[in-house]
């Protein structure tokens, strides 16, 4: 008698009582409960389905039953044993016992062991030896029981019954639940011989003391008599087996063929299948007789099916088909239900469970079960109670939902118009000052409105730009600061206007002449240009270029007039040329007024040769059409007022005719710097030049002629005193207040 | 082929280089047309579409309008008296164009002595003092008044010693950087503006 169940799978003993190990919490009793009261005879009981149950140990199975008698035995695959003794025994059953089905396919070829052992192939002698007394002592306490009713029909699990079950009737009780076993595992199971057409006269075997002790089978009434899986022998022998306290494998042996009624009482089987399991082990019992016998609670305790320890109990009227088969045990309290582990096969026929398994459903019954928990992990309520219980933090607490405290959320009214149009709960607009727009015009803002905007973002602005630690001016000092910056624009701008109009306008309506404050500077540029023009002799050919436009024409107008005097007054040849689209019309309006065109002083003869586009390369095009025309220049006149037209024409020159040719120029006041590095005291390409009113002057007094640069020199010498004041005035005030601001 | 044939003058090089300078000017005058066309597409659609400075637009197309009737009136086929475009072309450039170019210059003036006055206001420094000083010479040396020739001559000393040196520093550097620019873009490191 077990007092504690050892866990399969940490190995702490646990009380009889407990379902789950205490540790690890695996399952102790299987799925399907053992039953605790021996099922009564049921006529119909299904085949065992879905389980792989050893049938017959290839060590064990010495019984050619298939093999007809006069047909030479064949020898079983895979082994060469020979025939032993102990076959005999077992085709004397097949003789003697009931017949089978007429028609036997032959071996089947999917099964490897020897089904049809033959007397060539004898077992081996172990196999031998327990074939014989554990068989012939069944035999004998077959004989001696009475033959129960052999009503115990047991439904054919395949068309081809197994031959076993044409045994003599004390074999049959023995091998009633096998059986269905073997033929459902089997199915094409080389249907052996009836027993009753291979079977001799049954032999007397001694049944040895353990077996006598076991009590008999009792046959379950509601066997079918069509059952060929039922032997008649097993029906037989099983009260005798039932009396002498059957172990539980045997008990299951013995057990009435399946029926189809699950719930057909099972003769009572007393519950010393543990008590006699040592027993039976100590007898070398066949191993897979072993299997099948182990008492429910060892089986259950070695090694549980995969995911089956595991599965969770439930209602056993809520038994699926695939749960009431043979193999399965079921458990007989409610389990939280939890989706199986183990899939079972598929289209299986619900049919009565096996008698071994009502057995133990009915042992089940009588027990008292244990507190099944409803799945591993999931603590029960009743050791909830052993629990303390947890602290709820108070930030979860207030997490918990009150139904009750729920209140209706008052409905916001929805949205009239827009984009969120009838969407409650919407929030309103906070005036960010997001623009939306809308069907109607834009308001447009007051004129004060928009000046208070203006000095704010102005106000602002002026904050942002400002450097840290610069002072703000005081609105105050603003205001007197634009009207000091007035009153310095007007105090320029009547010194130039006294400075031009007391020269040049008074005395020609006042009959006055200012006298003449400077004298015009005799530079030696201009002197060398002169010098240069004056050596022109008779034939020369010089191309003059107007490179200025009516913007420059007022200045340049004054250098230009003494140069062309100067020019027209020797016997050459002059080209007029320009690169400027009003070159040509400047060109013409100086040569009117310098009266060359019916003037006697004029010697030269001229041609305006055009406009050409395009800069240096139309000043290098004008070149060289001149050159082809009238053969090379002896000078170039250039007269402009920006520093790249000069450039071109001196590059171009210098590059036309390498430097042979002289570059002359008439230039404006603010060209003077850029043109010294050409001229460089008259050794560069730039052979002399005549720069602004001051220039002017001095090569009209060199030509020793008074023109409108001389009148005017009178002017720009007073502008320039003005000027110079002026600066000199600013320079001193700011100065001083400069100085002041620093003590302060 | 332009270098070469200053370099070289042989081998035809010199014609050739004629050639091809008479295409650049018929190129350039192409582009000339093509600016023209352009400021009239751009003021044009300014006007039409009335955006800001519209009316500035509107004088400039007129202007130009009216700038091309004297050579257009000047064609013989159309038959107009010489005295007639003469007339006009005679306004426009010499009583229009003149003095309008002549006042802007001389807002130079102004604005350059005025920036003058208040250079010590706005830099206190002795760079600003030096610079009014140099300033005042060359106002005094290009018109020396009587008695002041010697301002002259220092106006000249400051033309040609340091005014020369600094104004040919800055010529050299601008002719390598015109010869390194025209070496990468022959070498294919220039990319210019027009991506070519």
């Amino acid at each position: 008698m077990h007092t504690a169940l050892r866990c399969p799978m940490c190995g702490t003993m646990n009380p009889v009582g407990n379902v789950y190990c205490d540790r690890c919490h695996a399952r102790l009793v299987p799925m399907a409960a053992a039953p605790s009261q021996p099922a009564e005879p049921e006529p119909d009981r299904s085949p065992i389905k879905g389980l792989s149950l050893p049938t017959i140990p290839p060590e064990h199975w010495q019984e050619p039953s298939h093999i007809q008698p006069g047909e030479p035995e064949e020898a079983p695959i895979g082994e060469t044993t020979e025939p032993q003794a102990g076959d005999d025994w077992l085709t004397q059953l097949r003789s003697g016992g009931v017949e089978g089905p007429a028609d036997i396919p032959a071996q089947s070829p999917e099964i490897e062991f020897p089904l049809e052992p033959s007397d060539e192939v004898p077992p081996t002698e172990s196999a031998e030896s327990e074939m014989e007394d554990w068989l012939a002592g069944l035999r004998g306490a077959a004989k001696e029981m009475p033959v129960a009713e052999t009503e115990v029909v047991a439904e054919p699990l395949e068309p081809e019954p197994h031959p076993m079950d044409t045994r003599e009737d004390w074999l049959d009780q023995l091998r009633g639940g096998i059986a269905d076993e073997i033929a459902a595992e089997a199915p094409s199971y080389p249907p052996e011989t009836t027993a009753a057409e291979e079977m001799t006269e049954p032999v007397e075997v001694e049944i040895p003391d353990w077996l006598q002790e076991l009590e008999p089978i009792i046959p379950s009434p509601g066997v079918s008599p069509e059952a060929e899986t039922v032997p008649p022998v097993a029906e037989e022998e099983a009260p005798a087996l039932e009396a002498a306290e059957m172990p539980d494998w045997l008990a299951e042996i013995a057990a009435p063929p399946m029926e189809a009624e699950v719930e057909a009482p099972m003769p009572s089987v007393p519950p010393v299948a543990e008590e006699e399991a040592p027993a039976l082990e100590a007898a070398e019992m066949p191993d897979w007789l072993a299997e099948i016998a182990a008492p429910p609670m060892e089986a259950e305790a070695e090694a549980p099916l995969v995911g089956e320890a595991e599965l969770p109990t439930g209602g056993l009227e809520e038994l699926p088909d695939w749960l009431k088969e043979p193999g399965i045990k079921v458990p007989t309290q409610a389990a939280p239900a939890v989706p199986p582990l183990v899939e079972f096969p598929v289209g299986v026929e619900a049919t009565a469970p096996p008698d071994w398994l009502a057995e133990l459903e009915k042992e089940a019954e009588i027990s008292a079960p244990p507190a099944v928990p409803a799945f591993e992990g999931v603590i029960s309520p009743s050791e909830t109670q052993e629990l303390m219980p947890a602290e709820i933090p108070a930030w979860m607490e207030a997490l918990r939902p009150h139904p009750e405290a729920a209140e209706p959320m008052d409905l916001e009214p929805a949205e009239a118009g827009g984009v969120l149009e009838g969407i409650r709960g919407a929030l309103p607009p906070l005036g960010i000052g997001i623009e939306v727009p809308t069907d109607q015009p834009p308001v447009e803002p007051t004129e004060e409105a928009v000046e208070a905007l203006l000095s704010r973002a102005q106000l602002l602005q002026s904050l942002i730009s400002q450097p840290e630690g610069t002072p703000v001016p005081v609105s105050g000092k603003r205001e007197g600061w634009e009207w000091g910056g007035r009153i310095q624009h007007w105090l320029i701008m009547l010194t130039l206007l006294l400075a031009v109009v007391s020269t040049l306008i008074l005395p020609q309506f006042m009959g006055f002449q200012f006298p003449p404050v400077a004298q015009p500077v005799d530079s030696p540029a201009v002197r060398q240009m002169y010098e240069v023009i004056e050596g022109f002799t008779e034939g020369t050919s010089v191309v003059v270029a107007f490179e200025y436009g009516p913007a420059e024409a007022d200045e340049l107008n004054l250098v230009t007039m003494p140069v062309l005097r100067h020019l027209f007054s020797q016997p050459i040849s002059v080209t007029i040329v320009t690169t400027r689209p009003e070159g040509r019309r400047i060109a013409e309006s100086i040569l009117e007024e310098v009266g060359v065109a019916d003037g006697e002083w004029v010697k030269a003869d001229y041609h305006i040769l055009g406009y050409r586009p395009g800069n240096a390369v139309g000043a290098s095009q004008l070149l060289g059409q001149v050159s082809r025309d009238s053969g090379s220049p002896q000078a170039v006149v250039v007269l402009t007022s920006r520093v790249v037209l000069l450039q071109q024409w001196i590059e171009q020159t210098r590059a036309q005719f390498q430097g042979q040719v002289p570059v002359l120029a008439g230039l404006s006041a603010a060209l003077e710097p850029v043109a010294a590095p050409y001229w460089a005291t008259g050794s560069g390409p730039l052979r002399g030049f005549a720069s602004g009113l001051g220039g002017a002057a001095a090569y009209e007094a060199a030509s020793g002629t008074v023109g409108k640069a001389t009148e005017r020199f009178n002017t720009l010498a007073i502008f320039h005193l003005f000027a110079v004041g002026t600066i000199v005035l600013g320079a001193v005030v700011y100065a001083l207040a400069g100085l002041g601001r620093k003590k302060s | 082929m332009v270098l070469a044939s200053y370099l070289m003058p042989a081998w035809g090089l010199v014609d050739l280089r004629n050639r091809l300078i008479e295409w650049a000017v018929i190129v350039a005058a192409f582009t000339f047309m093509l600016g023209i066309f352009n400021i009239l597409q751009v003021h044009g659609r300014r006007l039409s579409r009335r955006r800001s400075g519209w009316f500035y637009s509107l004088v400039l197309v007129v202007a130009m309008a009216l700038a091309m009737l004297p050579p257009i009136f000047s064609i013989p086929l159309l038959n107009v008296p010489e005295s007639t475009w003469m007339w006009a072309d005679r306004l426009i450039f010499d009583d229009i164009i003149t003095p309008v170019g002549a006042t802007l210059a001389a807002l130079v003036a102004f604005v350059l002595l005025a920036a003058a006055f208040r250079l010590l206001r706005t830099r206190h420094s002795a760079e600003a003092l030096l610079f009014l000083v140099v300033v005042i010479v060359t106002l005094l040396g290009t018109t020396p008044l009587v008695g002041g020739e010697w301002l002259a001559d220092v106006r000249y000393w400051l033309i040609t010693v340091p005014g020369m040196a600094g104004m040919r520093g800055l010529l050299l550097g601008v002719g390598l950087g015109i010869m390194i620019t025209a070496l990468r873009v022959f070498i294919g490191d220039e990319h210019p503006y027009t991506d070519l």
